[in-house]
Order: C-alpha cells, then structure tokens, then sequence
C-alpha cells in the first residue's frame, strides 16, 4: 500500500511540474519544467540533407529533429542543423559530419532552435500554403567568420521533388573603433536559397 | 515684506544689550536661523549698470512673480495667455506663463520677460517670451516674442548666448497695444550685447583693455512700428526710446539646458544648425519607400568642441547586408533602416547596438546618444515609420541587458551567439502577421523598465511623439508629442 501511494505521489508530481505547450504557442517566455514539444510534428518536415548549386558555388544544409532536449529548467522539442559552404570550387566550412556529435547543448549546433511561424510573420510569405509552417531558427555563423543571426526554412514540394527555402538574415553588431573590422560573411544575407533534398 | 540682512543685524545688535539676558537660546537660535535663511533665500542678483546715467534705477535684476506683480500694479495678473485667432492672422494659440522666473530690465523703462510655455506644438526648437511694461500713460502693455534658433546655444557665457540670440529670427506675435492687425505685428528687433573693460563701457572690444574685455548683458532692442520693418537706428544702448514709445529693451528667458527632455533633444538632432540629420533620415526613407532589398545606414560623430561629422547612407550590400555602425570615440548617433523582410520595429539587436552606442559615447555625447530605424510595415505601404530610442536611466539598461544575455541557457556561448540567442526570443513574439500598432505595443511590453525610451516621427520629421503603452486593450500605445 506504502508502494502504491509513494507511486501515485511521484506520478503526481510529474504531472503537475511537466505542463506540455505546443511550439506554435511559444511567446519569448519560458515555463519552468514546462516541455515545449512540437505537438504536431511540424519540424519533422525539414529534417534531411538539403543541396543549392550555382555554378561552383554550393551551399548544402542537413537537418536533424531533437526531442526533449533539456539544458536549462525546461525541456523542449529543436530542430538543429550544419552547413557546408563552398565558394568558386573552393570548400570554405563543412560541417556537415557535426549534426551527428552528441552535444549535451544543442545550441552548440550551428543551426538551432524551434520557432514556428505563420505566413504572415516575416519575411512574409506569399506562396506558402495556407496553414502551412515555417521555421525560424538561430544560424550561429561560427564558421561563417562568427557572422549569425537568424535562417529562415520553408519547406514544399515541386515537381515530385522535396525542396527547401532558405532565407538567411544577419545581425548587425556594434563595432568598437578601437578594434579591427569584422570580417566578412561568407554565407550571402538577406536572400533566397532554394535547395534541393538529397537524402 | 522684505526685511534685508543689515536690518536684522542692526536690529539684533541693539536689542541684545538690553534684553540678551531675557533671550532663551531657542529663541537666540531662531535669529540666527532667520539670518542665514534670509541670506540664503534673497532671489536679487546684483545689480548691474550698464551706464553711469543708469546709475539709481534697479538695471537687471530676477524677482519672483509675486514681485512682478507687486511691481507691475495689478496683483491679479494671471499666468495663463491666448492669442486670439481673429485679426492676428495666426490660429489661436495658449500659452501658460512660468512663474518660477522673471527678469526686470529697467532703462529708460521697466520691462519685465518670463518664459512662456506653450500648449501647442512647438517646432524647430522655437521658445516663447512674455515682456510686460507699462508706457507712458502707465497703459501696462504686453508683448509676446517668439525667438526662433538658428544656431545651438553651446555654452551659457554671455558671448555664446549672444551669438545664439542674433542668430536667432525674433518676431512679435502679439501686441497688446496693437491687437488686433495683421501679423505680423513687429519684425524690426535686433540683439544687442555691449562691450566692458573693468567697469568701463567701451564702444568695441579693441585695443587694450588691462582688465580684460567683457560682453555684457544680453539684451533685444525692439523697435515696433504699426508697419513693421524698419530697422533699429544704429546708435547703440540709450537710442531706445522712441517718439511712439514703443521701443523698449528686454533681458530674455532663454529655455534651460535642464529642461531639454529626450524628446525635444530629438528635434534637436534634426536642425541644419545642430547634427542635421533630417536629410540623412529622408534618404533612408527614400531606399526604404522603394523596398531596397538591401538596408542601408549612417552615423554620426561629435568631437569635443561640438564639431559634427557625419558618415553618407551606405548600403549593406558589400557586407553580405549587415549595416556596419562604429561605435566610441566621438560617435554618439546612428540609423539604419529595415527591409520590407524584416519586421518594422527595432529588433533584439538594435536595443543592444543602441545600448553600446551609449556606453561608449564620449562623456560629453552622452545626452545626444540616439539611434533611428526608419521601415515600413507593408511592401505596398506608402508611408515610412520613423522610430528614434532615448535612454532614460543607462544603469537600468545595462541590468536588463546583461540579465538577458547572460543566464543558464546562453552558457558558453560566445558574446555575439548570446544576442543571437536573446533575438531568437524576442522574435517569437512576432511570429504572425502584425499591424504597427501591434508591433509598437509588444515592442512596448517587452522593453517595458529597459530604461529607455521609443519615439516616433511625424511623415515631415519635425515633431516627435513619446510611445508608451496605454493599458487600454483596444487602443494599447499612446503617442505623447513633444511640447
């Protein structure tokens, strides 16, 4: 009987300090020990190894899906990724074998995060389906000369063939005159990408 | 009734032999404090001649309104004012008199200048003055100037004042001996400075002069004439006394540095005579009215002697679109617009670069530190939204920041991936589509307490409105404009 109660009371317990809220509902606020979990399994449809060739340039994007991952008082469902970038036959980063190290803080990925957005959250979209998802995630740059900000994915389908649209958008940081310039982006901003899935 | 310093001293010094041993020290104590209070609360300045005729009248002097009053003969002088918008050609406009100053000029009159706050809007930095005298019917006739700079007032020295004041366009805009006719009622008014060596009035400030030259007071001569337009005869301080008795000379209010709110230093930034930045604004808006895919900036910098530099609107495009704005040294303003791909309001990273800006402004820009986003709600949108940001309390801002970059989830993070993080949350809050007023109200709620303030420009760029959040759910920003 002591069993019995000592279960219900941890069953208990769990219940009440793990409250599940839906991505689509993530407000720039986190609950503690709340699990934010992608209820609908919306960032599934961008997981996959992504190519964009132009010429000698080519950028390609592989996407893994974590669930539950938890560093902080919380737990939550991301959408992690790594980039290869190579330039006029020039490979410039890749770090594409990284999506598969078992890092404790999955923000140590290159690309991370799990906000959902609607079509009309920016960059607006104009020939997304209607109702469909896309996603926002943080695109650390680390190897893009530390130059990050936020990257953008749209996902759809054309002619049979899986697809993906990739936006990236920097930031802008403040530059100290008494420290060298930064340098540059590697990865062009503030334009579209669209890929295609290889694997 | 005013009891001078000598009065008490003279009284107590006669008193005390006769009656010291009657005196408790409580009451010693009070006399002593009535003494010292009395020293210390005495609202005359020194009196000041200009010429040895001058010498026993009262020349410029500062008194309370009470006094003004006292003085003026008419206790029931109110310190509320309206132009009538008949006959003046102007619309009608209030005006609410500050009673915490009021200069007495006497010459060949005594004419007394207050400050006058207006209850409209004020453009370009103009200011107000009330100059009351009575003529020689003792007809107690008032003036309202309107002094309009052209030039910043960089200093609080007599010859800094004075070449703000010349520069300045002055124009009576009510007269209560000539209302109503046609504005405007008197253009001829002139500034006039006078030139000391020691205590000897000189002519010019040249040559030798042992003491050293000296620029005193600050005076506008006003010569009014139904008419208008003529010019003041050149014959310098004691000319002023006209057949018309109209002309008299007055000792201005000019506006504190103290008062200049964050607000009214906005417009200030906008003045050809100041940063100018009006025209760099425009150009952003320009770029941005076109739905330039890419952003564009430009900055600004101010040495210590006040010099202003500023930087041509750049394009971000040879920066893979990353606005590169310099921060320290003498740089202390910057704008940027945002792209039709991006939302228009200041992101996560604006507030930070705003926030670097101001730590690392020179000590003598501080004040001016203001950073500017231009951006358009819509691709389709005609109009272009001007945002400027202001801090109110830096300490406050360096909290919130630092709170919001460094906790248990942005550990081991390098500086820049922790605003990445910290953009990254912010912008789940605009995750669908949004009017501007929606984006003003969750920007407002987000950086609610940062310590700093959102302003918002009017299409022309010449007033300037607070945001703040209202509490009403159905109307959630209110815009205070700047007075």
């Amino acid at each position: 009987m002591k069993t019995i109660i000592l279960l219900l009371a941890i069953t208990l317990a769990i219940t009440c300090n793990s409250q599940i809220i839906n991505l689509k509902d993530l407000d720039g606020s986190r609950i503690t020990n709340a699990y934010y979990k992608d209820v609908d399994n919306e960032l599934n449809q961008f997981e996959g190894t992504y190519q964009y060739t132009n010429g000698d340039d080519e950028l390609t994007i592989v996407l893994k899906k974590f669930e539950n991952s938890n560093i902080a008082d919380y737990a939550e469902d991301l959408l992690t990724g790594e980039l290869k970038y190579k330039k006029n036959g020039v490979v410039l980063f890749d770090n594409l074998s990284k999506i598969n190290d078992n890092l404790p803080n999955k923000y140590f990925h290159d690309i991370c995060g799990n906000t959902l957005i609607t079509n009309g959250a920016r960059p607006i979209c104009n020939d997304c389906l209607p109702n469909q998802w896309r996603a926002r995630l943080i695109f650390f740059g680390r190897s893009n000369n530390d130059n990050g900000g936020s990257i953008v994915l749209k996902k759809y389908i054309e002619n049979g063939v899986e697809k993906l649209k990739v936006f990236i958008q920097y930031i802008a940081l403040p530059v100290d005159i008494n420290d060298p310039d930064p340098l540059p982006v590697l990865i062009p901003g503030s334009q579209y990408f669209e890929l295609t899935r290889i694997f | 009734m005013f009891v001078s310093i000598s009065d008490i001293l003279y009284y107590f010094y006669k008193q005390k032999h006769l009656y010291m041993k009657q005196l408790s020290s409580t009451f010693y104590l009070f006399f002593l404090m009535v003494c010292f209070l009395s020293f210390f609360s005495s609202c005359e300045v020194d009196k000041e001649f200009l010429d040895a005729k001058d010498s026993g009248k009262q020349m410029k002097r500062q008194i309370s309104f009470q006094k003004f009053k006292q003085e003026i003969g008419k206790v029931s002088f109110g310190n509320q004012l309206s132009i009538s918008a008949a006959g003046t050609g102007r619309t009608l406009e209030e005006f609410e008199i500050d009673t915490t100053l009021v200069k007495a000029l006497e010459t060949d009159k005594v004419v007394y200048t207050m400050k006058l706050e207006p209850k409209f809007e004020v453009a370009d930095g103009k200011f107000y003055n009330l100059v009351v005298y009575k003529d020689n019917f003792d007809e107690i006739i008032k003036n309202i100037i309107e002094i309009h700079p052209q030039s910043e007032l960089l200093g609080n020295t007599e010859p800094e004042i004075g070449t703000y004041l010349e520069n300045s366009l002055k124009e009576i805009i009510y007269s209560s001996r000539l209302a109503p006719v046609e504005a405007p009622l008197c253009v001829a008014v002139d500034y006039q400075y006078l030139c000391y060596c020691g205590n000897h009035r000189e002519g010019f400030c040249e040559g030798y002069c042992a003491a050293g030259f000296r620029w005193v007071p600050v005076l506008i001569s006003v010569y009014c004439t139904s008419g208008g337009g003529e010019s003041i005869p050149d014959e310098g301080y004691g000319g002023s006394s006209g057949d018309n008795g109209e002309n008299f000379m007055l000792d201005p209010v000019l506006p504190s540095f103290d008062d200049v709110t964050p607000c009214q230093q906005i417009s200030l930034l906008m003045q050809p005579y100041n940063a100018n930045m009006k025209p760099k604004i425009q150009v952003l808006g320009e770029y941005t009215s076109n739905n330039s895919s890419s952003e564009f900036g430009f900055e600004f910098s101010k040495n210590s002697s006040g010099e202003f530099y500023n930087s041509p609107v750049v394009s971000s495009l040879t920066t893979g679109n990353i606005v590169k704005t310099r921060v320290g040294g003498d740089f202390y303003a910057a704008g940027h617009n945002h792209t039709p791909e991006i939302i228009s309001i200041f992101s996560w990273s604006d507030i930070f670069m705003f926030f670097t800006l101001y730590d690392k402004a020179a000590s003598y820009n501080k004040d001016d530190v203001t950073y500017f986003l231009v951006a358009k709600n819509c691709f389709t949108c005609a109009e272009n939204n001007v945002y400027a940001l202001k801090v109110d309390n830096f300490t406050q801002l360096r909290n919130k920041i630092n709170s919001t970059l460094n906790n248990s989830n942005t550990m081991g993070m390098s500086f820049s991936q922790k605003i990445q993080y910290a953009e990254s949350y912010y912008m789940e809050k605009f995750k669908s589509d949004m009017n501007q007023s929606q984006l003003e109200s969750v920007f407002l709620e987000y950086f609610n307490n940062f310590g700093f303030s959102i302003y918002k420009a009017n299409p022309e760029l010449t007033n300037w409105s607070k945001l703040s959040l209202s509490g009403n759910p159905i109307s959630p920003v209110v815009s205070n404009p700047c007075n």
